[in-house]
């Protein structure tokens, strides 16, 4: 359905000032230098800077972004579709692997089991920094070894003979 | 329901300066120059640049309404169109091509520099005062008659920047820079329905805000 003719006479009379708008005098003579000035030197103008450039040359992006924008629903949408995906990939990454699928590693080992390498911890002692006694007798200790083993003392007769040659 | 502007309005009378589209010679010319520049070749590239600066810098002042804006995006869209130049088919003019690169430059500034619009408007020329159309509006008998052309000026660049970027740019290129639907279609990538329609509502809007000037 058309809508009804309007008079925009006026306002296109208006609009006439605009196109007595002027940049400073002698502008356009040195415009076309300096952008030929700016190519010699290697300006590529915003070009090498940022995404920013690609995405507003990518149509498809650019509907997508503009279709986002218009439409709440759908940005919703897209963020609950990302962030379904992003748990999911969490989930996966973190769940042990199911007994009933076959191992893709090999072995009965799961991948949990080979991501997380297991460290046999030492019993904890607990000592207290203020008691110079140890809670019990000290085991193995180079001592005690030396106390009850049976090794004689090896003793190296040097004769006078050899000691003359 | 889709409002259109009515079919039997006129086009807006093309100004002297306007792409001569349908000249074959020009055209040659122009892909010659464009073949030159494609090699390298930075006068050819000059000439296109000298013809084209003009109109392209006025469309990105009208949209900015800011003079240092305009002049940098003008000439950062006349080096990204030489660097792009091998992709240019050929399949419409290079004013078009040209054009488009203009405008896609400047809609993507205007997104980026949301809300912090700084006005710094051009004088207007000596032949303003002596514009009949515009003598004869600001002498009419209307409460507003008192008006001088800088507040008008002013208060019309004012209403412009509270249009959205899409319908800024077709009252910009059709109302004042005077191209017809069809090539702003081409420029903008779109139907010529979505040029008029847009065009109609930028006009109901820019005529509410300055209701005070067109009593």
């Amino acid at each position: 359905m058309n809508p009804q003719p309007e008079n925009f006479e006026q306002l296109r009379r208006l609009l006439i000032v605009k196109r007595h708008e002027r940049p400073p005098p002698g502008f356009f003579d040195d415009f076309s230098r300096r952008v030929i000035l700016r190519i010699k030197a290697g300006d590529l103008g915003d070009e090498a800077v940022g995404i920013g450039p690609w995405f507003w040359n990518t149509p498809w992006l650019q509907r997508f972004f503009s279709a986002l924008e218009q439409k709440p629903a759908l940005a919703g949408a897209f963020s609950l579709s990302v962030c379904g995906l992003l748990l999911a990939g969490i989930l996966c990454s973190v769940a042990p692997a199911d007994p009933g699928r076959p191992d893709l590693v090999g072995g009965s080992q799961s991948l949990a089991a080979i991501a997380v390498p297991q460290v046999a911890e030492p019993s904890p002692v607990f000592v207290s920094s203020t008691n110079g006694v140890l809670p019990g007798p000290l085991q193995n200790s180079m001592f005690q070894q030396l106390g009850t083993s049976q090794v004689q003392p090896r003793l190296i007769r040097v004769s006078e003979s050899v000691m003359e040659q | 329901m889709v409002m259109t502007e009515p079919a039997t309005r006129k086009a807006p009378k093309q100004t002297s300066d306007e792409p001569a589209e349908g000249s074959v010679p020009v055209q040659a010319e122009e892909m010659e120059l464009v073949k030159r520049a494609r090699k390298g070749d930075l006068p050819a590239y000059d000439d296109l640049v000298r013809r084209y600066q003009e109109r392209i810098y006025a469309t990105v002042y009208h949209m900015t309404a800011n003079h240092e804006d305009a002049n940098d995006l003008a000439q950062e869209a006349f080096i990204k169109a030489f660097h792009a130049l091998r992709s240019f088919k050929g399949g419409s003019s290079f004013y078009t091509w040209v054009y488009r690169i203009a405008v896609n430059k400047t809609i993507n500034f205007l997104k980026q520099r949301k809300n912090k619009a700084h006005l710094s408007l051009n004088d207007l020329d000596l032949n303003a005062e002596h514009d009949p159309d515009l003598v004869a509006l600001i002498s009419e008998k209307t409460p507003r008659r008192e008006v001088n052309l800088a507040e008008l000026q002013e208060k019309l660049n004012i209403a412009m920047q509270k249009l959205s970027e899409p319908h800024r740019l077709v009252v910009t290129l059709h109302d004042v820079q005077g191209l017809s639907h069809e090539e702003i279609a081409k420029i903008i990538d779109c139907n010529i329905g979505t040029v008029r329609s847009r065009l109609f509502y930028a006009r109901q809007q820019l005529q509410a805000y300055l209701s005070d000037y067109l009593k």
